[in-house]
Order: C-alpha cells, then sequence, then structure tokens
C-alpha cells in the first residue's frame, strides 16, 4: 500500500470515529458493521465529510450494505482514489 | 359499549407555556401569555412580538445522531409524544404492535432544516448538509415516534396548513372507528422561526404589530407561534379493559374545504365544518358548551369564524362561552389543533373557560363576546375545537368530559 493510500485509510477511519465514537474501541477491519451499529445515516455522513476533505465526489447508494469496517474502509477507499484520479486527468 | 368510542389516553405538549401538558394547561386555565418580545430573533420584519418555545434543550432528549436526523419540529413532535406515551402507559401492556399507527400533522415540515440548506447554499461553496431531505420529510417526525414506540401500522405525515394538526387527529380517530388499529398516536408539530419563514409572513401582512387579540376591536392580526401536541387516542373498550386513565374523549371530527379563496376563509366552509362534527359526535348546537376557537386575531378570519359560530349557535337560549387560545400562546400552525385540543379538554375537565386575553371590546363586525380577559367557572361536557387553515381547509374537533363507566358490563 502507498503511502497516500495508507493516509487515505487514516482519514476514513478518524471520519468512522467521528460518526461512531461511542464505538471508538471496536474499530478493527474484522469489525462486522452491525457491530458498530452502521447505518444509512452513518454511511451518508461519513462521506460528506471524506469528500469535503478530498475534495472529490463519492458516488455511494447509502443503503449499500457492508458486511466488515475493512469492506467498507475498502469501499470508500477505492471510490476516493478512482475519483481523485479521474479529477487529475479531466484537469 | 360502543366500540367506536375513542378515549384520550395520553396526552403530550411543548410550547411557549411549558414542556408539558401539566404546564401549559396550568398556565393556560390560570389566563397566562406566552407572547414575547422576540426582536433579537428577527432581522428586520415589522412585527416584534411571538411565542417561541423557550427553554427547550434538544441535548436533553435527544443524543448528537439524533439531533442531526431530526429537525426543531420533528423534535418538539418526538418530545410531546414521549409525554403522552408515557401517559397512556402502553409500554407496560401487550399491544399488537401492527394495531398501533401515528398520524402528526405539520403546515410546514423542515422549515429550519431548508432554511439553514438555503443559508449554507448562499453563502458560496456551501452545501446542505447530507441530511437535510430525511430532516425535512413531512413524516419525520410520525416515523420518529413509530420507531421508538415500535408502532407498525399506518403510520404517515398530514399537511393541512394550520388545521394539519385537526386533520391528523381526526384520521387517527377515523381509523380506529374504521377498526384497522386499536391506538393512535396523533397531533401536530410545527417550528416558526427559521428566518426565511418569518420573512414570508412578514411579507404576508397578517402577523401583528402588536399583540393577538382575537375577536376584538383593534385586532391587527395573528402571533406566530409553535410547538406540537400530541395525543394517544385508543379504542374505549381496550382502554377501559385496561384501566387506563381517561382524560376525556374524542367524540367525532368535521373536515370541509372552501373550495374557493387561498386566503379569505368562507363562513359556510367554516359552519359546515362544525356542523360534520357535531353530526359526526351525535351532538347538537344545544349540547356545545363551550368553543375554542381558531381565533387568530386577523381581521378576515374573526370576522368570519364570529359569523359561522352566530349561524350555528343561533338558536340557543344562551350563548355558547367560546374563547380563543392564541391569545395566550400565539398561532402554533400545524400544531395549533393539537395544543388547542388539549386546552380544550383540560378546560372541560377542570370546569374553567380560558381567556381570550388583550380584549379591548367587541367588534360590531365579530359581535362576539369570548371570555374576555379572565377565565370564568362553568361547568362543561362538550366542547368544540376549530383549525381553520389557509386554502381553505376547516376541521372541527368534538370533545367530550371524560365519561364514567356505568358497569362492568358496559367494558365488554
Amino acid at each position: 500500500m502507498s503511502d497516500a493510500n495508507t493516509k487515505i485509510r487514516e482519514t476514513i477511519v478518524q471520519c468512522l470515529q467521528q460518526e461512531k465514537p461511542t464505538f471508538a474501541d471496536k474499530f478493527q477491519e474484522t469489525t462486522l458493521c452491525s457491530a458498530i451499529e452502521m447505518d444509512s445515516i452513518d454511511i451518508i455522513q461519513i462521506v460528506f465529510r471524506l469528500e469535503d476533505i478530498f475534495k472529490v465526489s463519492i458516488d455511494v447508494d447509502p443503503s449499500n450494505r457492508f458486511e466488515t469496517i475493512g469492506q467498507l474502509l475498502d469501499f470508500l477507499e477505492n471510490m476516493i482514489v478512482e475519483s481523485s484520479q479521474t479529477k487529475s486527468i479531466a484537469s | 359499549m360502543d366500540e367506536r368510542f375513542v378515549e384520550i389516553t395520553g396526552r403530550g405538549a411543548v410550547s411557549c407555556l411549558g414542556v408539558t401538558v401539566p404546564e401549559l394547561t396550568r398556565a393556560v386555565l390560570a389566563g397566562n401569555s406566552g407572547i414575547v418580545d422576540v426582536s433579537e430573533l428577527l432581522t428586520g420584519q415589522k412585527f416584534r412580538f411571538g411565542a417561541p418555545v423557550r427553554g427547550f434543550d434538544a441535548g436533553a432528549h435527544f443524543d448528537a445522531r439524533a439531533r442531526t436526523t431530526l429537525d426543531r419540529f420533528a423534535q418538539f413532535g418526538v418530545v410531546a409524544s414521549r409525554e403522552a406515551w408515557l401517559e397512556a402507559g402502553l409500554e407496560k401492556t401487550n399491544f399488537d404492535a401492527s394495531r398501533v399507527g401515528v398520524v402528526m400533522g405539520s403546515a410546514a415540515p423542515g422549515s429550519d432544516i431548508l432554511n439553514d440548506a438555503f443559508t449554507r447554499i448562499l453563502r458560496g461553496n456551501g452545501r446542505p448538509l447530507p441530511t437535510t431531505i430525511p430532516m425535512a420529510m413531512g413524516n419525520a417526525t410520525a416515523s420518529r415516534i413509530a420507531s421508538e414506540i415500535g408502532a407498525k401500522g399506518p403510520v404517515f405525515g398530514i399537511t393541512a396548513a394550520c388545521a394539519s394538526a385537526a386533520n391528523a387527529i381526526i384520521i387517527g380517530h377515523q381509523l380506529i372507528r374504521s377498526g384497522l388499529i386499536d391506538v393512535a398516536v396523533v397531533g401536530g408539530a410545527d417550528s416558526s422561526f427559521a428566518d426565511g419563514f418569518l420573512r414570508g409572513w412578514d411579507e404576508l401582512r397578517v402577523v401583528s404589530s402588536d399583540t393577538c387579540r382575537p375577536f376584538s376591536v383593534g385586532r391587527r392580526g395573528l402571533i406566530i407561534g409553535e410547538g406540537a401536541g400530541v395525543f394517544v387516542l385508543e379504542r374505549a373498550g381496550r382502554a377501559h379493559r385496561r384501566g387506563a386513565a381517561i382524560h376525556g374523549r374524542l367524540l367525532g371530527g368535521g373536515m370541509t374545504c372552501d373550495a374557493g379563496e387561498l386566503l379569505n376563509p368562507d363562513p359556510s366552509g367554516m359552519a359546515a365544518a362544525m356542523r360534520a362534527a357535531m353530526a359526526d359526535a351525535g351532538v347538537e348546537a344545544a349540547d356545545v358548551d363551550y368553543v375554542n376557537a381558531h381565533g387568530t386575531g386577523t381581521i378576515a378570519n374573526d370576522a368570519a369564524e364570529a359569523r359561522a359560530l352566530r349561524e350555528i349557535f343561533a338558536s340557543r337560549p344562551e350563548p355558547v362561552a367560546v374563547s380563543s387560545t392564541k391569545s395566550q400562546i400565539g398561532h402554533a400552525m400545524g400544531a395549533s389543533g393539537a395544543l388547542e385540543g388539549i386546552v380544550t379538554i383540560a378546560a372541560l375537565a377542570a370546569g374553567v373557560v380560558p381567556p381570550t386575553l388583550n380584549f379591548l371590546g367587541v367588534d360590531p363586525a365579530c359581535g362576539l363576546e369570548p371570555t374576555p380577559n379572565a377565565p370564568c367557572q362553568r361547568r362543561m361536557n362538550v366542547a368544540l375545537s376549530n383549525s381553520f387553515a389557509f386554502g381553505g381547509l376547516n376541521a372541527t374537533l368534538a370533545f367530550s368530559r371524560a365519561v364514567a363507566w356505568a358497569s362492568e358490563a358496559d367494558k365488554d
């Protein structure tokens, strides 16, 4: 994983922890999203923050279900990287 | 016992006179006012007075997550519903969740979060919060209440301007009578002090430059209020079998439309709503002891409503007692029918007609003396509560005092 990707992943984790502060001690990649009561409102709140931070547009259906935190992180990381690349090409 | 009867087993209120029913009803029956100088909330409007809910600490009722998903109007409604549900005591009973419904009215759902969204956009580079849409939904209050109490029957919002709560109450009543459900959580909620909303009212030129003087000579318009009122309605047999405390009976309701002007009320439509409510309730004009009038304090409403009242009650030897609670709590918009309904059944129970404050004298255009300036004692059994709305919508609720059950046999 590149330094840039590591940084993106760390930022996503920080946003997740801001959204779910009461579950901060459960943040492992294998933790089930249901264990931290992650729902569609959380997803759109996190995406909103990430879009502001990375200046990208993340296309996500808030009703998407992610089984584990790791899967959610993978999805968001890929979306941010892809959106950043698209933006670079466009500019 | 006629299973079509519907009892009121729970009440909840968030108002400018307090965020519980006892605070509201004590203050109203004592003749107190929640109308205050709201200059600090204004941005150049021509009026100065309003009736905002003060001392409502959202943090005391909702965690951070709930506060980011519930707009202020819905917070009012949910807090009122918790008081009503607790009073009804249904959580301690076994109820069939599929036979519990929630119907909540709102005239301007999401006024705060929409104001916030436009403010962010107009600031430049800003964007609305991602929860703007679910917060502004007209069913936001009903959906949250349903989640909290576990209601899985019909759950929806109603919007009928200032008759929203009264319409919601009537529909909940009908859902029980139809046999579809046994319990309905009904009422209305509105938050009215977002800047864009206040500016809109200012431009409509119906807000009073001083205070609210319903039916009075010298009245200058309405006073903007807000809040929430909620009833738990319950099928009578069920309520009595479980030994629930009964706070009054919803006898019936009437809904009509003027099918005419948007802003100018038609007395015949108002009278038709009162007649429909009495017919539905099985009472005559002679049985009605008190009318909690819509009584906004505007030139047009009060003259039209007074004419409708004269028409309905002309044949009575004794004039019916009339008053307008809006002189005390302002116009709580889509919550007004529920808050005034709560006041109405409190008045019936206490035998006290609440006053119409700020009354300077009989306006010949109204020809009505609506219990001016001080409460008066009167034994009462049946009352009407009027809610009339822009768009020509008229709704009247008919209540009676809590009815004593004659025998155990009646419970079956």
